[in-house]
């Protein structure tokens, strides 16, 4: 646990930056999108969730998931689909219990999670 | 019964106050990230499911909760059923709902503590996963921790969760104040001279409001030693009472379709931290199925028996919390109950037996141990003695009823209270025989939710509501 506290201070200063840039670019909201991730903004308040629950596995890689910012393997799952993808999010997929441990999080706060961890919202 | 009017504040004025630093830098970098405001307004709000799939519900909305004030209007100006929910790791439905689901884990991290008592006022969104190194960093350590470390510190007191020690109570017993946000928005802070209410409120099922923040009892930084063996479970069985009584955590999970357990000891250390004893192999859930399901109980048995021989001892020292809880990255559904220790073995012999002798599919291990005696009123071990807690756990991917259908009967015939966040099919007649403070439960939830928004059905059937 250490070890994913460094972690998650360590990544600060990035997600800092990525809300700041979010922030800048005026959209107040993510929005559901059914053709693409890409649309998805990680606003401060969806940067908020994921930092209470996706990042508990997402920031050290714990029990096979994908790391935040790996581009190899986050385009390798989007391959198969992104409705595939956000389906296992919120049903539940191998080690990853359903909705990720976002208790509060929406649809669109995961169509924002996922593009900020696999770069497609840049 | 004392009456709600006798609201006090908690006398924590008087405590030393500093900022913690860990909370400081949670506050500056995750407060500038928090959700100012509710969550709720979605035509179609997304399904929740618990942690092992087993509960699903639709619910009408989310609040996400971002201050205790926050959540006070929200219950004073809104009507309606609600569940407040943390980590969705109970395996029972207390959460399927299908009115608004109410999230605090934004009401996180430490908000306070004291030097002297080491006591510490800790927001009850907090994961336990995260609040060991917090605790660390302020000298504290709790006294005892469950297995799993996504749960949320109000979730499981709220459920009665436990760890193992027969002088150890559950993470409620070690409560000493809690904010309570009522349903209809009224704030109460209860400690012990809160009388009835604080001992029915520290396990509350999350029907009797919402608990915001929650004090505990730790105690200075401490280490443990962990030793994991095998052993014959007989041999256990018959020296089970003196071996709990040596170790400051001392538990089996007696192997399933095999004559050995899995042993583990935990003991105060001042050891350097580091593993000790690393054993060459390790066996895990996979290979304990290596004939599959069609294989015949001798068969298992004899295999079985042979891996667990094979078994080699592990030996580590780390700080508390890293060794008392853990990451669960199987999921599964798990009933559990507790029965008098008196009868504890003869219950886990019943069910093995039961197992072998239907030939039930099942490989994960029963697990077996003694918590202490404390005052909560739905506390598993409430009373003046120690009870002991049996588990039977089933793969998330699998149908438990099946196999909980059969156990659960051997439970009932030793008098087993059921784990509130575990698997059961009891309802408020068997429970008032089992907890005796059931009924004096019933009805302080009764005088604060008269119009029961804090119930879904299985909570109406809990409470005859």
């Amino acid at each position: 646990m250490n070890c994913r506290l460094a972690n998650i201070l360590t990544l600060l200063s990035t997600l800092l930056l990525l809300v700041a840039c979010s922030s800048n670019s005026g959209q107040q909201s993510s929005v559901i999108s059914a053709s693409s991730f890409s649309n998805d903004i990680a606003n401060e308040a969806v940067m908020g969730k994921w930092s209470r629950s996706c990042a508990l596995c997402h920031i050290n890689g714990e029990a096979g998931a994908p790391v935040v910012g790996d581009n190899e393997e986050w385009q390798r799952r989007l391959a198969q689909g992104e409705e595939s993808i956000l389906k296992r999010v919120i049903e539940g997929y191998a080690s990853m219990p359903p909705l990720g441990y976002c208790m509060s999080c929406e649809e669109s706060d995961f169509r924002a999670m996922i593009a900020f961890m696999a770069g497609t919202n840049q | 019964m004392k009456k709600l009017s006798m609201k006090k504040r908690l006398a924590m004025k008087s405590q030393s106050r500093r900022s913690f630093l860990a909370s400081g830098i949670k506050t500056a970098v995750f407060g500038a990230l928090a959700n100012s405001g509710l969550s709720s307004a979605f035509a179609q709000s997304t399904p929740w499911s618990n942690w092992s799939g087993g509960q699903k519900c639709q619910p009408a909305g989310r609040y996400d909760i971002s201050s205790e004030d926050q959540l006070s209007d929200l219950l004073k100006s809104t009507r309606g059923s609600i569940r407040p929910i943390g980590s969705g790791h109970s395996f029972s439905p207390l959460v399927p709902t299908d009115g608004h689901l109410v999230v605090i884990d934004q009401l996180s991290g430490i908000l306070d503590y004291d030097a002297d008592s080491l006591r510490a006022t800790i927001g009850a969104g907090s994961r336990l996963g995260d609040l060991g190194a917090q605790l660390e960093a302020i000298g504290q350590g709790m006294f005892n921790l469950p297995d799993i470390d996504r749960q949320t510190l109000a979730g499981a007191t709220a459920t009665g969760t436990h760890g193992t020690g027969v002088e150890l109570q559950s993470l409620s017993g070690y409560i000493t104040a809690l904010r309570l946000v009522t349903p209809n928005g009224e704030v109460l802070d209860l400690d012990e001279n809160s009388g009835d209410l604080f001992d029915a409120a520290r396990v509350n099922v999350g029907a009797l409001g919402v608990v915001t923040q929650i004090q505990m009892q730790n105690r200075e930084l401490y280490k443990l030693k962990k030793r994991e063996w095998t052993a014959p479970t007989e041999d256990i069985l018959e020296n089970f009472d003196e071996l709990a009584a040596s170790h400051r955590h001392f538990e089996i999970f007696p192997l399933v379709y095999s004559d050995y357990s899995s042993v583990l000891s935990i003991d105060e250390s001042d050891e350097p931290i580091g593993q000790t004893i690393i054993p060459s192999v390790e066996t895990s859930l996979a290979d304990l199925r290596p004939l599959g399901v069609n294989a015949s109980p001798a068969e298992k048995l004899a295999s079985n028996n042979a891996r667990a021989q094979r078994a080699e001892v592990s030996e580590a020292v780390d700080l508390s919390y890293k060794l008392l809880t853990n990451l669960r990255n199987n999921r599964f559904n798990e009933m559990e109950y507790s029965v008098p220790i008196e009868v504890g073995a003869e219950c886990v012999r019943e069910i093995l037996k039961t197992i072998y002798d239907q030939a039930i599919d099942v490989a994960f291990p029963l697990e077996y141990r003694y918590v202490g005696a404390e005052d909560p009123w739905l506390s598993m071990a409430y009373g003046d003695h120690p009870h002991a807690t049996i588990s039977i756990h089933r793969t998330a991917t699998e149908d438990y009823s099946p196999y909980f259908d059969i156990i659960e009967p051997i439970f009932w015939k030793y008098g087993g209270r059921p784990h509130w966040g575990k698997l059961h099919s009891l309802s408020h007649r068997e429970l008032a025989e089992l907890y005796p403070r059931f009924r004096d439960f019933m009805e302080i939830r009764e005088s604060l939710d008269p119009e029961g928004r804090m119930l879904n059905p299985h909570l109406r059937k809990l409470f005859n509501a």
